[in-house]
């Protein structure tokens, strides 16, 4: 049974082990879906939109994710050093 | 028998799933060495065989249920799959490369396995178990790449043998060396995947969507290239300013 959950869990975290990145791309697959379907760009123009949309997901993903770090990384360090005063 | 020009069609996938699989096997085989080398070889192939066996059920039950999926409804689904799969191991490549979160060390994951199994002495059963979790959970994502590379187009068996090659290389440089293979570049090669399955992800998503590529599949070259610039650009900014912290 654990070994299940483990394999589940594994599963979930491939597709979506980073949260806010899987409901940005399933928003802008959609986004790109409705604009194919109401065909007023051409068949062309929704593919550039979804790569430009995939390039800017991973851009904003790293980002985010060195700034959180070093976030973390000064509270930490600001901590210590005010310990280090007391 | 495949043609001159399918070949060509089919290299990329090939590329791809040997990529990425290589990848994967590299993780499983770290841990099955680590439980032969402390527990013995008999758990640690019991481990292998039994996970492989249910590698190949999963598969069989599967696999044929691809066939009764609509081509279009299938290239959207696998495409969006590969796209979460793909940007999720990009970014961290990049956040890897970048220095922000550490490299995987093969070195010392085999050392935490190997501690493990020092604890657990009395029970072979939990070695045969960390074999077999190690090669299942591998296999289940070499499972989905060749599926994901493969299953767009009619080109599961190149993605196979792509995943195959991958297997015999990984395991006989294994066999020679009898150590983890720690000097295999694995970030490199994640980066290189998240950009190639990545490509992969957009153009499926699009050809599930009913959009046409201008250039047909030379088209994955474009989005290759892009999402590998991203990739350096991204990485190189990262060095810097974790550069530009330090002094």
């Amino acid at each position: 049974m654990k070994i299940l959950r483990e394999v589940v869990a594994e599963l979930f975290s491939m597709f979506a082990g980073d949260a806010q990145l899987t409901i940005e791309v399933i928003a802008l697959v959609i986004l790109v879906a409705l604009i194919c379907a109401w065909g007023i760009f051409g068949s062309t123009m929704p593919g550039v939109l979804l790569l430009l949309g995939c390039l800017a997901i991973v851009a904003e993903a790293v980002v985010g994710e060195a700034q959180r770090r070093e976030h973390e990384r000064s509270q930490t360090f600001h901590k210590w050093e005010g310990e280090g005063k007391d | 028998m495949l043609n001159l020009i399918q070949w060509n069609v089919a290299a990329p996938t090939i590329l791809a799933a040997f990529l990425a699989s290589t990848v994967e096997v590299v993780e499983a085989f770290t841990i099955v060495l680590a439980v032969g080398t402390i527990r013995g070889w008999r758990p640690a192939w019991s481990g292998v065989v039994a996970a492989l066996a249910v590698l190949a059920l999963i598969v069989a039950l599967l696999g044929p249920l691809l066939n009764r999926f609509p081509l279009q409804d299938l290239q959207l689904v696998i495409g969006v799959l590969l796209l979460l799969f793909g940007m999720g191991w990009l970014r961290k490549a990049i956040l890897r490369s970048g220095g922000v979160i550490a490299l995987h060390d093969e070195m010392a994951i085999f050392a935490q396995e190997a501690a493990a199994l020092e604890r657990n002495r009395s029970q072979n059963w939990i070695a045969g178990l960390a074999s077999f979790k190690a090669v299942l959970l591998e296999g289940l994502e070499v499972v989905f790449i060749v599926i994901a590379v493969g299953s767009g187009r009619g080109l599961l068996l190149p993605a196979a043998m792509g995943a195959f090659a991958a297997c015999i290389a990984v395991l006989s440089v294994g066999f020679i060396i009898h150590k983890p293979l720690s000097r295999v570049p694995e970030n490199t090669l994640k980066f290189a995947v998240g950009v190639i399955l990545s490509s992969f992800g957009i153009f499926w998503t699009g050809e599930g969507l009913g959009i046409t590529w201008p250039g047909q599949d030379a088209v994955l070259l474009v989005f290759a290239t892009l999402f590998l610039a991203l990739g350096l650009a991204l990485a190189g900014k990262l060095r810097r300013a974790s550069r530009q912290s330090l002094t």
